[in-house]
């Protein structure tokens, strides 16, 4: 019932981007945000595109897999083509249909626009969710803004927080999956009736779950204390992270992308 | 009378984590009895407990209650559910009211039941398990475990349905706690005449309360019919990762041991699974071996 979620999900995998140290990769996806935003005409968005093509080849995920993600923001990108279509002024007109009338600069910047959001998902996808498993992940945020703990914000507390949400949702799905087939079991309707019907419906649902999930954080933090956890001070590392000569490479590709897009944008006309 | 025929379940079809929990099987579920299915973790009995009361279509086949097909359309799959109820693992984790009462209420008002008929219902499904007065009162969180268990199987029971399915109803729980609530299952089913499922990984518990037995392994069926005929294929059993009743190894160990002395074990029956029937195999062998049997029998 609730295992059709693909967006956000991590595959493990042994490619070139799953080794990527896991800091890095945050970095580069805010870069590879940045190449995607400074790309402003056909050639430049080109550049962006063989790079996220190629990242794509990098990762081994399944094309089928990167075009399932795209279906919940399917509305999106359809809603952003129209809009653009019908409401960009221009000089060359397509055709007109009555009051409305479609430029070609129009259609020109709708389609620029959706490739532009396709690759924007694909790649940061590709590089960051797909790739990197959630611990690695919050690991690389704790040592990113660990220079913000100088200055009294509790960084390692927010990872750990984080990667214990992160750990949970597969739990909280199954369970709210069973409960649902338990109150259904008991002649609970979820399908029919009016909202305000269906909404009461859900709290045979939402209290049990609640219940559960208070006493799951009881036990977790019973069985930290066991463990002698408190907090991050002096706490050393079983993995610790380190740049490898990869990383200093791929760095490489991608300011090369950026500097070529840049020196791109100079030389056409901006359309986007 | 719910049957299965040519039943298949696949999770996740399509998909690479594509699974068959239930594997092409049929059987049926005979009225007035008590059926047991036992299979270990992964043997798809939980798979096959869901779809009998229609919380989940099968990939293939189909599931009749009473002949007719439970998954020909929404309203007929959801007036199933009341006529199979359905108790899961874990129930206790599916309370939500506010006092007991209430929450043993939520099926029968689901049904549409009257105020009066409603508290009728609760009444019964409450002694049935044994709850007393007080309890209905109380918040159904401020129980024991046990508790909480007998008040989800009461919220099943309430709905007085035909074929009563329980997954798992004493795991979890302390021998005392299990020989009650499986005591009062039996007491329940010779008293209204509902049919009874038990699934369970529990030979001990099988064995004890069923009249029929399924034997699952690996989304199939191992072996079915009455205990006795189920435990003679304790074999194919045992290799399937299913453990005898005790005293059903017992007696195997004791006819190996006679076989090793070239006693004749002809007397011992392999099949017996529970102690009075060990008792009936052994009596004649102490009446044989010393004149006054009866003063090592009472």
């Amino acid at each position: 019932m609730l295992n059709d979620i693909t967006l956000g999900q991590f595959f493990p995998g042994n490619s070139l981007l799953h080794k990527l140290d896991p800091r890095a990769k945050i970095i580069f996806t805010i870069l590879y945000i940045v190449i995607i935003f400074s790309a402003k005409n056909p050639f430049s968005l080109a550049v962006a595109a063989i790079l996220a093509v190629s990242l794509t080849a990098l990762s081994r995920i399944n094309i089928k897999t990167i075009l399932k993600s795209m279906k919940p923001i399917l509305f999106i990108m359809v809603f952003t083509a129209v809009m653009n279509i019908f409401w960009t002024p221009g000089e060359n007109v397509l055709f007109s249909f009555g009051k409305i009338t479609v430029y070609y600069e129009g259609v020109r910047f709708a389609v620029m626009m959706v490739i532009r959001l396709v690759l924007l998902i694909t790649g940061t996808f590709v590089i960051l969710t797909y790739t990197t498993s959630p611990v690695a992940l919050t690991d690389a945020i704790e040592r990113l803004t660990s220079p913000l703990s100088k200055i009294g914000v509790p960084t390692h507390e927010f990872a750990m927080m984080m990667s214990i949400a992160l750990r949970f949702i597969p739990t909280l799905i199954d369970e709210t999956d069973k409960i649902i087939c338990a109150q259904k079991a008991r002649g609970a309707d979820f399908e029919t009736g009016s909202l305000l019907k269906r909404a009461k419906a859900l709290i045979p649902i939402l209290i049990p779950l609640f219940i559960s999930s208070f006493r799951r954080a009881d036990e977790l933090a019973s069985a930290m204390e066991c463990r002698l956890y408190h907090g991050g001070n002096g706490r050393t590392r079983m993995k610790v992270l380190k740049l490898s000569a990869r990383d200093y490479m791929t760095s490489l590709a991608f300011a090369a992308t950026l500097a070529l897009i840049i020196f791109l944008n100079t030389r056409f006309e901006a359309i986007l | 009378m719910i049957e299965f025929s040519d039943v298949s379940y696949v999770y996740g079809k399509h998909t690479p984590f594509e699974r068959v929990a239930v594997n092409n099987i049929s059987f049926k579920i005979e009225d007035g009895l008590v059926t047991g299915i036992i299979g270990h973790t992964g043997s798809g009995k939980s798979t096959v407990a869901q779809m009998m009361n229609a919380l989940i279509a099968p990939t293939s086949g189909k599931v009749l209650l009473n002949g007719a097909d439970i998954n020909s359309s929404r309203t007929e799959s959801y007036k199933t559910r009341f006529k199979v109820g359905l108790v899961f693992q874990y129930p206790e984790y599916q309370l939500f009211e506010e006092t007991v009462e209430k929450d043993i209420a939520y099926g029968p008002s689901n049904m549409g039941l009257d105020d009066n008929g409603i508290k009728e219902r609760v009444e019964m499904a409450a002694e049935f398990v044994g709850l007393s007065k007080q309890v209905l009162k109380s918040s159904p969180f401020e129980l024991s475990g046990g508790q909480k268990r007998r008040v989800a199987i009461a919220g099943v029971i309430a709905m007085q349905p035909e074929v009563l399915v329980l997954d798992e109803p004493a795991a979890g729980l302390d021998p005392r706690g299990r020989s009650e609530i499986l005591g009062r299952l039996t007491k329940y089913r010779k008293t209204s005449g509902t049919s009874l499922v038990l699934i369970s990984h529990s030979m001990e518990d099988v064995a004890e309360y069923s009249d029929r037995i399924i034997a699952m392994n690996d989304g199939r069926i191992l072996c079915s019919g009455t205990p006795a005929q189920v435990f003679s294929h304790h074999e194919e059993l045992k290799n399937s990762g299913l453990a005898l009743p005790q005293i059903t190894n017992i007696m195997l160990k004791v006819k190996e041991k006679c076989e090793k002395q070239g006693i004749n074990t002809d007397f011992l029956d392999s099949s017996v699974f529970t102690v009075e029937d060990a008792y009936n195999a052994l009596l004649p062998i102490l009446r044989t071996s010393d004149g006054k049997g009866d003063s090592y029998v009472k």
